[in-house]
């Protein structure tokens, strides 16, 4: 994958600097980290399940029914070929590669200045390109609306709050909303106010829902 | 929550947040910035199973499965449902720290689609476009598809796609080699390939078209909300604020 030969390649980790709350990066730290180690190992481990299900899926009958027409023969060779593919996927599942938690907490050395970072549940996150499925309407300019500098920055984030306009306007995305959704979901505006945002949406309904 | 609007057009918040910076593949210095896109939307109506679920269940199990289909049916549903996607953006600077204030500049990266961030069942992805410092003139204007009811984004039609996380899947297909009848075994495959591919997966039926969002409001940071946007900062349950306030691991950084 791009994302990860990418990182392989420029030896370069995100440093988090929690108190001021930027990121920094470093070209600093090892190539072969303990955080990419693990990442190789669950995508091998994810290939050989997936491996095992597309297996399944194209060759085993989806029906009790279909399945007892079989001759024995016939379903002892299937099952030993989902056991061959199976035997990876056990010995994955024991040595915990599956597990999402089992990379949480892990650290990974990085500079002398910003010695560790921890890796938290983001670790979850598969990558693709856009060659594996992905749609997009091709290559196009940005569109533009011309708003231009305001000199003001109300959030105070060092950028200037009609860059940010015409920035969010320049790159947003397209989107497909799912036809047949139920009716009254939908978009929802908010009141200016820290809490009760649940309890505005259905008074009565609201705490017995969220504690189910 | 003041307002609910339906579910077409898409109406979006969004938040600019400076990153730093980094080197390129080319040793050039590279500001960075991430814009996140919140999809706000007033309910998630739980998990669809769907008729081919309840028709395969019911050969299976008969009866029970049936009733089993309709228990798993509505699943996990709750009211709000904040979802968002995020494009990372990098413009190639000899001053790192100072960021351009020319949208041209500015380069597409990488995009988050967020699903189910931070469940068990999170299936949120990274799409890279291109590596910092790669040649890339103008970003691929990507697609965000938003899966039925569950409302979570992806960079693909995710129809059929399933939620049952690797590790479930992998429990699942290590108990079955227990199994010593070959026709109990394939029965047991047949099984557990109908509950993770039909069954728990994601539904979406696809509109044919794309829109672009007709509502666009800047929050500001989670710390300092502008624009009557202090619902941010609920803390309740399928809150934005621990999501904006953490940090999406790019995998190029």
């Amino acid at each position: 994958m791009k994302a990860v030969r990418f990182l392989r390649l420029t030896p370069a980790l995100a440093l988090i600097c929690g108190t001021c709350g930027t990121v920094v990066l470093s070209a600093q730290t090892t190539t072969t980290s303990s955080l990419q180690q693990l990442l190789d190992s669950r995508a091998t481990a994810e290939k050989q399940l997936a491996a095992f299900d597309a297996f399944a899926k194209a060759n085993v009958p989806n029906s009790e029914q279909e399945i007892r027409k079989l001759d024995r023969a016939k379903a002892e060779a299937l099952v030993a070929q989902l056991r061959a593919l199976a035997a990876p996927v056990v010995q994955a599942r024991n040595a915990d590669l599956y597990n999402p938690s089992a990379l949480q907490g892990k650290t990974v050395p990085l500079s002398n200045r910003f010695p560790k970072l921890h890796v938290n549940a983001a670790i979850r996150i598969h990558t693709m390109t856009p060659s594996e499925g992905v749609q997009t309407g091709g290559i196009s300019l940005p569109l533009v609306k011309p708003l231009g500098i305001t000199g003001q920055d109300a959030d105070l984030d060092g950028l200037d709050d009609g860059f940010e306009a015409e920035l969010a306007d320049a790159f947003k995305f397209t989107y497909k909303v799912s036809n047949n959704e139920n009716s009254g979901t939908g978009f929802a505006t908010f009141y200016d106010r820290a809490t009760g945002c649940a309890a505005d949406l259905w008074p009565n309904a609201a705490t017995a829902l969220l504690s189910s | 929550m003041q307002q609910t609007f339906g579910p077409t057009p898409p109406r979006l918040y969004y938040r600019v947040r400076p990153l730093g910076y980094t080197i390129g593949s080319d040793s050039q210095y590279y500001n960075l910035i991430q814009i996140d896109y919140l999809t706000a939307w007033n309910r998630d109506d739980g998990l669809i199973t769907g008729a081919g679920c309840t028709a395969a269940y019911g050969i299976f199990f008969g009866l029970a499965g049936v009733a089993t289909s309709y228990v798993l049916n509505g699943q996990e549903d709750h009211i709000l449902d904040n979802e968002r996607t995020a494009h990372l953006l990098a413009s190639r600077t000899t001053t790192p720290g100072v960021y351009s204030t020319n949208v041209y500049d500015w380069h597409g990266i990488a995009a988050y689609t967020a699903a189910h961030e931070g469940t068990n069942d999170d299936s949120s992805m990274i799409i890279s476009f291109a590596g910092v410092g790669d040649a890339l003139p103008y970003s691929p204007k990507l697609t965000i598809s938003l899966s039925k009811s569950k409302h979570a984004s992806y960079g693909f039609n995710p129809d059929g796609m399933t939620l049952v996380p690797a590790w479930v899947r992998a429990a699942a297909a290590y108990a079955i080699q227990f199994i010593t009848d070959p026709y109990y075994y394939l029965i047991a495959v047949a099984a557990y390939e109908t509950t993770c591919y039909v069954c728990i997966t994601e539904k979406f039926d696809d509109p044919g078209y794309a829109q672009l969002p007709s509502f666009f409001v800047n929050i500001g940071e989670p710390n300092m909300l502008i624009n009557g946007s202090h619902w941010i900062a609920d803390t309740g349950q399928y809150s934005y604020y621990p999501k904006l306030n953490g940090y999406i691991l790019w995998p190029l950084l």
